[in-house]
């Protein structure tokens, strides 16, 4: 007889009775001349047994079960051990140890509990990354920023170092220029105090001041003035003025040219003194306001009504 | 006496001679010695033959199988026409035919015996035969090898997809195959039905 295919579904009918006359002879002699055949033929019927064990068969198949396969008393032992066998599985707790549940779903949701606690952790788990992964990038950006900062500080710095020190210059600058001024004032205020002589006196750093006598111009007409030279770079002319004897009051001077009615400069209150048997009174006028020309300079009493009294010409020459 | 019948008679009074047994082995052997194992795998599926055909004694009807077989040779001296296992399948539905006749319609008889097997003892000879059973089982379990148990206890473990998984688990395991796994767990079990039943009938 030559070997033909089968399979467990094959084997199953045949073991159920469903199989034809010429299919059952074919398949009784498979068993005593195909070794293989006839282990696979063992093995499904054991399956068979424990399937029914198992409540895993239904319909036709079960139906079948009862009154095909469990007719013989052999058959019938063979479920007896099936069911001992089960029943000590279970009690001896085989099963739950040596049970393999790789991919039972329904393992999972019949442990709801290990299920949830697999998801929180899972949850945390993630939670956990998305928020180191977040806080590891806010501090990227908080690094760069400092960074960025400290590069843009610097220069800002540099320039309020350049301000500081510029402003401390004009500082020393300004107390250089105040001391300046001041020594200068004093220096005018001894000058004042001394006695004036027709000279430039020029002290490196002080004003330039040029001096000259003026003798009052006779109430007649006809007498010339003096003429006075103005060195360059004079600040200041400083006449001293002749009075008559018996000149005891207090003056003001106007500087007019000569012709000319309008004052281009004015006194102060001016006291006198004696001076060589004489009584004088001096005043000090900016050389910018002498050019070259004649003028005047108008002497009069402030308790006097009756206007200039003592007038002095002068001629002022180039030098 | 019909001739037939003295026929029969003088074959059913033959009787098996340890020559002629040890002929049968060496029959079943090919030229191979099995120690015996050819002659119990052909007396397994013989027993296993004559139960699918629904006879009450299948055990007695393989043995008279096997004991034409051995007479044949002793006669013949030798039978090279044909495999053993070939022989054996058609002596064996000669057999099987000859069951027929003489023990009349197989389906009445066997609902005889279901009737007669499942009226005879009460719930509590139930229990009491159930809790026997167990503890024989648990003998026999212990008397397996350590490995063998485990295999045995892993390989019938889970259900539907999860018994298939587990299997194939089993076998990458061990290293073999799954048809080699399936022929020892069969063996094992056999092992364990016949030990169960050996314990039972004591």
């Amino acid at each position: 007889m030559e070997k033909q295919t089968y399979d467990d579904q094959l084997i199953l009918q045949y073991l159920l009775g469903r199989l034809s006359d010429e299919e059952v002879d074919r398949l009784d002699c498979l068993d005593f001349e195909d070794d293989q055949f006839s282990q696979r033929l063992q093995a499904v019927e054991d399956d068979l047994i424990d399937a029914f064990v198992n409540d895993e068969l239904s319909g036709q198949e079960l139906e079948r079960f009862n009154s095909h396969y469990l007719l013989t008393p052999r058959r019938r032992e063979k479920l007896v051990f099936a069911r001992a066998f089960q029943q000590l599985r279970h009690s001896s707790g085989a099963a739950a140890r040596s049970e393999k549940k790789p991919s039972d779903w329904r393992r999972v949701w019949r442990e709801p509990l290990q299920l949830w606690g697999l998801a929180a952790a899972a949850v945390l788990l993630l939670l956990a990354g998305i928020w180191l992964v977040s806080d590891n990038f806010r501090l990227r950006n908080r690094l760069q920023q400092t960074r960025a900062d400290l590069n843009t500080s610097n220069p800002r710095e540099q320039e309020l170092r350049s301000q500081l020190e510029r402003q401390r210059s004009a500082n020393s600058a300004i107390a250089d220029e105040l001391k300046n001024i001041k020594d200068q004032l004093a220096l005018l205020k001894r000058r004042q105090a001394e006695p004036q002589k027709q000279s430039q006196n020029r002290d490196p750093g002080d004003l330039s001041i040029a001096h000259f006598d003026l003798a009052p111009q006779l109430r007649s007409i006809g007498r010339t003035g003096d003429t006075i030279s103005i060195p360059p770079g004079t600040d200041y002319v400083s006449f001293k003025l002749k009075l008559e004897p018996g000149e005891n009051g207090i003056y003001r001077a106007e500087l007019k040219p000569q012709g000319g009615n309008q004052a281009i400069w004015k006194s102060g209150k001016l006291q006198t003194r004696s001076s060589d048997d004489a009584r004088v009174t001096e005043l000090r006028i900016p050389a910018s306001l002498l050019a070259p020309g004649w003028y005047i300079l108008e002497l009069s009493a402030l308790s006097s009504r009756a206007g200039v009294e003592i007038g002095y010409t002068f001629r002022v020459e180039n030098k | 006496m019909d001739e037939t019948a003295v026929k029969v008679i003088q074959k059913k009074d033959w009787e098996l001679t340890p020559d002629a047994f040890h002929r049968l082995l060496k029959w079943f052997d090919e030229g191979n010695d099995s120690g015996g194992q050819k002659y119990l795998e052909m007396r397994s599926r013989l027993t296993r033959y004559f139960d699918r055909k629904h006879c009450r004694t299948p055990d007695e009807l393989a043995d008279e199988t096997l004991n034409r077989v051995a007479r044949r040779l002793v006669e013949a001296e030798t039978l090279n026409d044909t495999t053993p296992a070939r022989y054996c399948y058609t002596l064996a539905k000669y057999v099987f035919l000859e069951h027929l006749r003489e023990e009349g319609r197989e389906q009445s008889g066997l609902s005889e015996i279901s009737a007669r097997s499942s009226a005879g003892s009460s719930v509590k000879e139930e229990q009491e035969q159930k809790e026997m059973r167990l503890r024989c089982l648990e003998r026999c379990t212990q008397q397996l090898d350590p490995d063998l148990r485990e295999l045995i206890f892993q390989y019938y473990a889970g259900e539907l997809r999860v018994k298939i998984e587990n299997r194939k688990a089993l076998a990458v395991r061990l290293g073999i195959s799954m048809n080699a796994l399936s022929i020892r767990a069969c063996r094992i079990r056999e092992k364990l039905e016949s030990c169960l039943r050996d314990c039972m009938n004591r």
